[in-house]
């Protein structure tokens, strides 16, 4: 008799808990600046949320935008120990939008990317270091146009958190400068700048283990 | 086209070509006829040009390979004069170049493409240089007057706009360098009573002209048929030699000048039709 009082209550409350948790996790945001995500520490990077943008004079007086709408690659952080911590990201050439098609096939020909020789720029760490809190000095190989320069590139770790649906997650916000010359990307000088300001905003997501 | 763009382009390469075409046509030999040296002329002003336009002149970048095919231009169209009586030397010479300069620039493609592609673009983008640097060359020896000179500086004009339009300002530039290379050959062919092309000298520019063509083609946005159009043209400047024996000269130029014109208008109407809308840019 008790047994069939306390085994249907004891079910009713187990589903009031899993029910309260279950609106606790899809309700309310990620638990934010989790600083110790996981253990272990590789994110593959998401393109979705991830951004690419640069910005160039034009002919003196302004400044044209353009992004890169497709970007991969793997983000290990540690930030315990810095200098333990790499990225490796590739960009599609292919992928440039400055919201003129005219345009866009004009950065893609051999005038400037040349897409089809060279499909992707590549930045690969070989080195990180804390600068102060939150930012960091990433130095690697910079890629582009075929020609590989060493480049060091500051770095905002953004926060860390939990995500529902991809996991642990991670950003960074990274601004550097480069010269197109450097990369032999002389041509038209006269109308488009030589520095070349690119400004990324990169989430990563937790590697699942396999 | 700014000022920069001119005068590295255009006025810089002009007069380039004037002076060595001034060494090597003045003086004359006793013979009456132009020392060899022609094709240096359109070798240095394409140098001049793809420096000065900032084309790449190092690193990965295929184009970067260009100043060393003007050099070779130049070079081969001095030996050729040596080798002008001994035919098997002379297609030698024409068929290692030309498969040296295909193989360069086609390099960056072997790894995604099959061995056997690459046999056949290669012998293809060859057979078009081998044949038109024939062609040149014979009709340089034997086309007297501007004919010639004024048929080949329309055809770099031509593909220079061409090239613009498909979408490579740098190889129309380039194109149009050897365009304004030729200008002052057209001037002076008025008053050489020798053909003024001839001792390897459009070599020169034909060993320059079909690279960026397959530049253009490759890795940019010229449609095939505009690119076979354009490479179709120089051959076409040999019609008159063929022709000269069943008509006048001046009706066999006439027809040779009509095909040049029809595969440059095809060009154009290939070109066109594939160029998609600019958008205001």
């Amino acid at each position: 008799m008790l047994l069939r009082i306390l085994l249907p209550v004891s079910l009713a409350g187990a589903g009031l808990f899993a029910a309260a948790g279950l609106v606790h996790t899809t309700n309310e945001a990620p638990v934010a600046n989790i600083s110790n995500v996981a253990a272990d520490n590789s994110y593959n990077i998401d393109g979705v949320h991830s951004s690419v943008m640069f910005r160039v004079k034009h002919l003196g007086v302004s400044y044209s935008y353009g992004r890169f709408n497709k970007i991969k690659g793997t983000i290990v952080f540690d930030e315990k120990a810095p200098e333990k911590s790499s990225i490796e990201a590739e960009i599609d050439t292919e992928s440039v939008d400055t919201n003129n098609g005219g345009r866009d096939k004009h950065l893609k020909s051999p005038d400037f990317l040349n897409t089809k020789q060279f499909p992707a720029i590549t930045f690969k760490s070989s080195a990180v270091k804390k600068s102060k809190d939150r930012e960091y000095e990433i130095t690697g190989d910079f890629t582009l146009h075929g020609v590989t320069k060493k480049i060091t590139v500051k770095a905002e770790h953004v926060g860390s958190a939990k995500d529902p649906r991809a996991g642990a997650i991670t950003g960074f916000d990274l601004v550097f400068q480069i010269k197109r010359s450097d990369y032999d990307m002389k041509y038209g000088m006269e109308g488009i700048g030589d520095d070349v300001t690119i400004h990324a905003g990169i989430e990563a997501a937790l590697s699942e283990k396999k | 086209m700014t000022f920069h763009d001119f005068l590295w382009g255009v006025a810089l390469p002009a007069v380039v070509s004037g002076v060595v075409w001034f060494i090597v046509a003045f003086p004359l030999k006793r013979d009456g006829r132009p020392r060899a040296g022609g094709s240096l002329a359109f070798a240095i002003s394409y140098l001049c040009a793809h420096y000065g336009i900032g084309a790449p002149m190092r690193g990965a970048d295929v184009t970067a390979w260009m100043p060393w095919i003007a050099a070779a231009a130049g070079a081969a169209g001095v030996f050729e004069v040596f080798l002008t009586s001994n035919r098997a030397a002379l297609l030698g010479l024409r068929g290692i170049a030309a498969i040296g300069i295909v193989k360069l620039l086609l390099a960056p493609r072997a790894a995604n493409i099959s061995f056997g592609m690459q046999l056949f673009e290669t012998a293809i983008a060859a057979a078009f240089i081998i044949i038109a640097w024939a062609a040149a060359s014979r009709a340089g020896r034997e086309l007297k007057g501007f004919y010639l000179p004024a048929v080949l500086w329309l055809i770099f004009s031509v593909a220079a706009v061409l090239l613009v339009i498909s979408g490579s300002g740098m190889h129309g530039q380039l194109s149009g360098a050897l365009a304004a290379a030729t200008g002052p050959i057209v001037i002076l062919s008025f008053w050489m009573r020798p053909p003024v092309l001839e001792k390897g000298a459009s070599a020169g520019a034909i060993v320059l002209f079909y690279p960026i063509l397959i530049l253009s083609y490759y890795y940019s946005y010229m449609p095939l048929p505009g690119a076979l159009s354009l490479a179709a043209a120089p051959i076409l400047t040999a019609v008159p030699v063929l022709l000269t024996n069943r008509m006048s000269p001046a009706r066999a130029r006439f027809v040779g000048f009509a095909l040049v014109a029809a595969a440059l208008g095809a060009a154009a109407f290939f070109v066109l039709s594939e160029a998609p809308p600019s958008d205001g840019y």
